[in-house]
């Protein structure tokens, strides 16, 4: 059992940025990656996106060009608030520094759409992962 | 917990099956895989549906990225390197 001093230590060490800053999973942004800007979908738990002991969070990127296959889904503007149609590419899944995240788009996916991009990070990683086309 | 579904939500088959079939359900029962007939068809039937889903998402991945037209296919590789290139200047050791 932790002392009472290890206690507030930790609890100090869990401090949070600010809700309206930190961004929160669900939530579309525009990311600086690689000297381009991308359009990607927030995925790692809020917990971590609001702590400022993380710098990074996980994301899945948004494509211009593609198809509909276990990984990817084409989305239309009015599901991403994205300029044009997209394509959501969750085998691309990847560690977005929290400095990258340059702009919040007003769209956010629902519990239903974050369950169905869940599920395709599954299919590019795991081989048993249900896939019924 | 138990392998199997409870009773209450199983559902009554009568068929009849080979010789060889009943002698492979028997051995799983006999080396305590499964404690009955019952329980021994549905493990090899689950079996075959996590194989079939495992084929279907094998196929599916592989048409996808085979049919990928070539600039989605570019586009693929650039969002790559650029989400690579990021993640290069991440200090994992610092996070946590």
């Amino acid at each position: 059992m932790p002392s009472p001093a290890t206690w507030r230590r930790q609890r100090a060490r869990l401090t949070l940025t600010k809700s309206s800053e930190a961004p929160r999973r669900g939530e579309i942004w525009y990311a600086h990656t690689g000297g381009k800007r991308h359009a990607v979908v927030i995925v790692s738990l809020d917990q971590r996106n609001a702590t400022e002991r993380i710098d990074s969070v996980l994301a899945v990127p948004f494509g211009s060009y593609g198809a509909e296959g276990p990984t990817s889904r084409r989305m239309e503007p009015g599901k991403s608030g994205l300029p044009e149609p997209s394509f959501l590419k969750a085998h691309f899944i990847s560690v977005v520094d929290k400095k990258d995240l340059v702009e919040r788009l007003p769209r956010r996916f629902s519990q239903h759409q974050m369950r169905e991009l869940v599920a395709m990070i599954n299919r590019a990683i795991d081989p048993d992962a249900p896939y019924r086309e | 917990m138990s392998a199997t579904p409870a009773k209450t939500t199983r559902t009554k088959l009568s068929t009849t099956v080979s010789p060889e079939t009943l002698e492979f359900l028997e051995r799983k029962v006999a080396s305590g895989e499964a404690a009955s007939l019952a329980e021994a068809v549905d493990i090899v039937i689950r079996k075959v549906r996590q194989l079939e889903n495992r084929q279907r998402l094998a196929v599916a991945t592989a048409r996808y990225f085979d049919e990928l037209e070539p600039r989605a296919a570019a586009e693929e590789n650039a969002i790559a390197r650029d989400l690579a290139s990021t993640a290069s200047t991440i200090d994992f050791d610092k996070e946590l």
